[in-house]
């Protein structure tokens, strides 16, 4: 698979690179579209980015590295992200985990087999007024608790 | 250009403009401790050491990047920036494994020599530290994450220097992890220097490794004569053993900045390894002779038949040597000369790479070609004087001062040398070119003797004697002295190379310099 | 001669004085055997300070390894230059250096105790030991396991953190 932006893609990055005076000025952005194509940024997808910026993939790394949102490896299709900061932990945000865990069988940060599911434990989701919050993909649920959380799963489920 | 006038600790000081704080303090003598600034690489400002106090400046300020104006005030010494050192460096500090006794930057870590200076605190760390990966093998450097203080002088160098751009700070705050980005071996030709510009230990060379405490070496002033750039070299020994360690660069912005590459920092391994160990003669197999017979056999030999006779002139020999070899080979007759360089490369006056290597991997071509124009001598060549011993009958061809890069360049003419002429070959290391040679003579390196050199770059610099000769080796000039005398008698050759610079070294190429006391950085010729 | 008495004269009369002294001290000592200072030795042995600076130990830690990481502090404290340590890399990375070698040339040692100070680790200390008499010079090199083996592989009980 030739690792390119697609048309879409390229113009949006085209757009923004227009606007400073130095490419890799645009590097934030640039990896915001290569995430949001290929769903992490692997070592050919940093290589691209990097030549299209005219910085060593190393500097693209080092900003890769540095941001948790970046996603470094393939977080399968759902990225369950379980808050765990103060006013989630008080309402229960690790009962969510640990039925996520005995669920799905992974570990944090890690993907199920079947490439379906990854849990991370994320901090502040800024929803504090509806704790617990779990965010999958860019979406939040709120006001989470087991049951919901297993029909949650469910549904996602269904809807492969 | 235009100046401004700043006082530092109350010393007033001059600098040009654009000058930052911290290169002013350097002018005015003042040290000031930082971790990532160095003056051949780019400025970063990340380790927060080089706080001053400037006047009407609310907060401390880090020098390395501000810039000096007209009339600023800076102290270093008053109480809050004491303070302020202290605590940049108890930060520092936090996560440093407590390594010292395994690592080999004791003795000279910055981190050890800050806090003797400007910490002696208690510490107030309880917790356990972070951890990170040691001892990784990158290629000839050994990586140990946990000791790095993050002060990217390696990440700036690879991107800087070599541009390679293999060693970069991923992750964040106290997760901060210094790695290479394939997480493979370095791949370029300097790897060396980081382990000189990591102010701890954490990038540590691997063939140091363990090796010696640095406080039990001396250093010696010298230069390197692996290949024509002539970099500036300091050379640690320990002068109880008379063991050679290490090579490691000297600051020489004219030359070499603050480098030298891989091939001349861990060339002294040729200082031992397949060296000659005592005059060699071959007699249906090499056996083992003395220096006496082997003088007197040249004498002879060269006495009978100068006009038949063909000196090679390798151009690893110093300035001195080839004035001595020329005058002495001269005086008994010999008017065929040659120099043995590769003549292909050895006009090259800029790296090849870019930054500190030449193809030449001789020290001194531009000295050997310019003496014997300036002695009257014809430099035939190689090609001519290859020619000549294939064609003309000849009875000897003396090849004098080789060293380990020029036995390969024997192999052309060790072609084409008919049997009825006999070979001398004088070099420091083995080579299976010199199996056909009548005699194969040990010499010494350049660690183990005293001349100047002329580099590619047109620069006369001086080479200092570090050990004494290995062996039964003999310079150039207990060579020539040798067949002079036809026998045995030993010479001091550091009087001989004195004597020699200053009566016609030193009007030639660089006059005013005297020879115990030449310049350290070299001059121009 | 001149007016010397009979007594001063003859020889025989310190003799015989000189004999009693001697004689007095044999049968005080007899009948007095305590307040002799001499010990019979080596049935007998003096007890010593546990501050005695003897034959030097290295100590190991609790899995067997040798507890010295070949800093070469003592090697440089040492006023005798009798310390030659050769390190080598150790197998465990959190480990990371170990003595390959570690000779104590007992017949230069002065028994000092300066690198029993200057350890940071606690790995050489200077033992109860004081016999080491022996037939030759190169006996006289104690290597690593002699000097491991000179503490019975002695345990240090310090706990670091």
């Amino acid at each position: 698979m030739k690792y390119e932006f697609t048309p879409e893609r390229m113009k949006e990055f085209q757009k923004v690179k227009a606007k400073y005076e130095r490419p890799r000025s645009a590097l934030l952005p640039a990896l915001y579209l290569a995430q949001e194509q290929w769903k992490f940024l692997s070592d050919e997808a940093i290589q691209y980015v990097a030549g299209l910026l005219e910085m060593p993939a190393r500097e693209v790394f080092e900003a890769v590295s540095f941001y948790t949102m970046f996603r470094k490896k393939d977080m399968g299709k759902y990225c369950l992200q379980v808050c765990n900061n103060i006013t989630c932990t008080l309402m229960g945000s690790e009962a969510l985990l640990d039925l996520l865990h005995k669920e799905l069988d992974v570990g944090l940060s890690e993907t199920t087999k079947d490439g379906m599911f990854s849990i991370l434990s994320v901090q502040c989701l800024g929803s504090c007024g509806t704790a617990p919050v779990v965010q999958i993909n860019e979406n939040y649920y709120e006001n989470m608790n087991c049951d919901r959380l297993k029909i949650t799963l469910q549904q996602l489920r269904g809807t492969t | 250009m235009k100046t401004v006038t700043l006082t530092i600790n109350g010393q007033a000081v001059t600098v040009n403009e654009g000058t930052t704080v911290f290169q002013a303090a350097q002018a005015a003598g003042v040290f000031v401790p930082h971790y990532c600034y160095h003056p051949d690489l780019s400025i970063a400002g990340v380790c927060r050491m080089c706080m001053v106090e400037i006047e009407k400046v609310p907060r401390p300020q880090i020098s390395c990047n501000t810039v000096a104006t007209e009339g600023m005030v800076v102290r270093t010494d008053t109480p809050k920036i004491k303070d302020t050192v202290k605590g940049v460096l108890e930060l520092h500090l936090i996560n440093h494994p407590l390594d010292c006794p395994i690592c080999d930057k004791a003795g000279e870590c910055k981190l050890q020599d800050f806090y003797q200076s400007y910490g002696l605190y208690t510490s107030r760390m309880e917790h356990e530290k972070v951890h990170k990966p040691k001892v990784q093998d990158i290629g000839t450097i050994v990586l140990d994450s946990e000791r790095c203080i993050l002060c990217t002088r390696c990440v700036r160098f690879t991107d800087e220097v070599t541009h390679s751009n293999e060693l970069g700070i991923f992750n964040r705050g106290d997760r901060s992890e210094l790695r290479t980005y394939d997480e493979g071996p370095l791949k370029n030709d300097y790897t060396g220097n980081l382990a000189d510009i990591c102010p701890v230990g954490a990038l540590t060379a691997k063939d140091f490794r363990f090796q010696q405490r640095v406080w039990f070496l001396d250093k010696t002033k010298s230069v390197c004569t692996m290949c024509a750039h002539g970099c500036n070299t300091a050379v640690s020994i320990n002068s109880s053993t008379k063991k050679l360690y290490r090579v490691e660069p000297r600051r020489n912005p004219e030359v070499n900045q603050s480098w030298i590459c891989d091939t001349g920092r861990w060339g002294i391994h040729s200082l031992t390894e397949n060296r000659v160990a005592t005059p060699l003669k071959n007699a249906g197999g090499f056996l083992d002779a003395t220096w006496n017979q082997a003088f007197s056999e040249m004498k002879r030999a060269i006495t009978e038949a100068p006009e038949k006779t063909l000196v090679f002139l390798s151009t690893a020999m110093t300035n001195e040597e080839v004035v001595d070899v020329c005058q002495v080979m001269f005086a008994l007759g010999v008017k065929n000369f040659s120099w043995l360089v590769d003549e292909a490369v050895v006009s090259e006056t800029q790296p090849f790479d870019g930054i500190l290597k030449h193809h030449d991997l001789s020290a001194n071509a531009r000295g050997t070609a310019e003496i014997l124009k300036r002695l009257g001598l014809t430099n035939l060549g190689m090609k001519a004087g290859i020619d000549k011993v294939k064609t003309q009958p000849l009875s000897q061809v003396v090849a004098v001062g080789l060293d380990a890069a020029q036995g390969p360049l024997w192999v052309e003419v060790a072609a084409v040398i008919p049997t009825t002429t006999q070979s001398f070959v004088h070099a420091t290391n083995h080579h299976p070119s010199f199996e056909a040679a009548k005699w194969v003579l040990p010499n010494t390196t350049s660690f183990e003797k005293t001349g100047t050199i002329v580099s590619a770059l047109a620069r006369v610099q001086k080479v200092n004697r570090i050990l004494p000769a290995q062996g039964l080796a003999r310079d150039s000039h207990a060579l020539a002295w040798g067949i002079s005398r036809g026998d045995d008698r030993s010479v001091p050759s550091k009087e001989r190379a004195k004597t020699i610079f200053e009566s016609s070294i030193q009007s030639w190429f660089c006059p005013g310099e005297k020879f115990s006391q030449f310049n350290e950085m070299g001059v121009a010729l | 001669m001149s007016g010397r008495s009979l007594r001063s004269r003859s020889y025989l009369w310190p003799i015989f004085i000189g004999m009693w002294i001697t004689a007095r001290h044999l049968f005080f000592n007899l009948f007095h055997m305590r307040c002799l200072p001499t010990i019979q030795y080596p049935e007998q042995r003096r007890n010593y300070s546990p501050r005695f600076r003897g034959l030097h130990i290295l100590t190991v830690k609790q899995n067997g390894d040798i507890r010295c990481t070949a800093c070469m502090l003592c090697a440089t404290a040492c006023p005798a230059a009798c310390i030659h340590i050769t390190a080598d890399e150790h197998p465990d990375p959190n480990v990371e250096k170990y003595p390959r070698e570690f000779n104590i040339d007992m017949l230069r040692c002065v028994f000092c105790g300066m690198c029993e100070e200057a350890c940071p680790v606690d790995a050489i200390r200077m033992g109860p030991g004081y016999e080491l008499a022996g037939f030759d010079r190169n006996d006289f090199i104690y290597t690593k396991d002699d000097l491991v083996k000179n503490g019975n592989n002695t345990l240090s009980h310090v706990t670091h953190h």
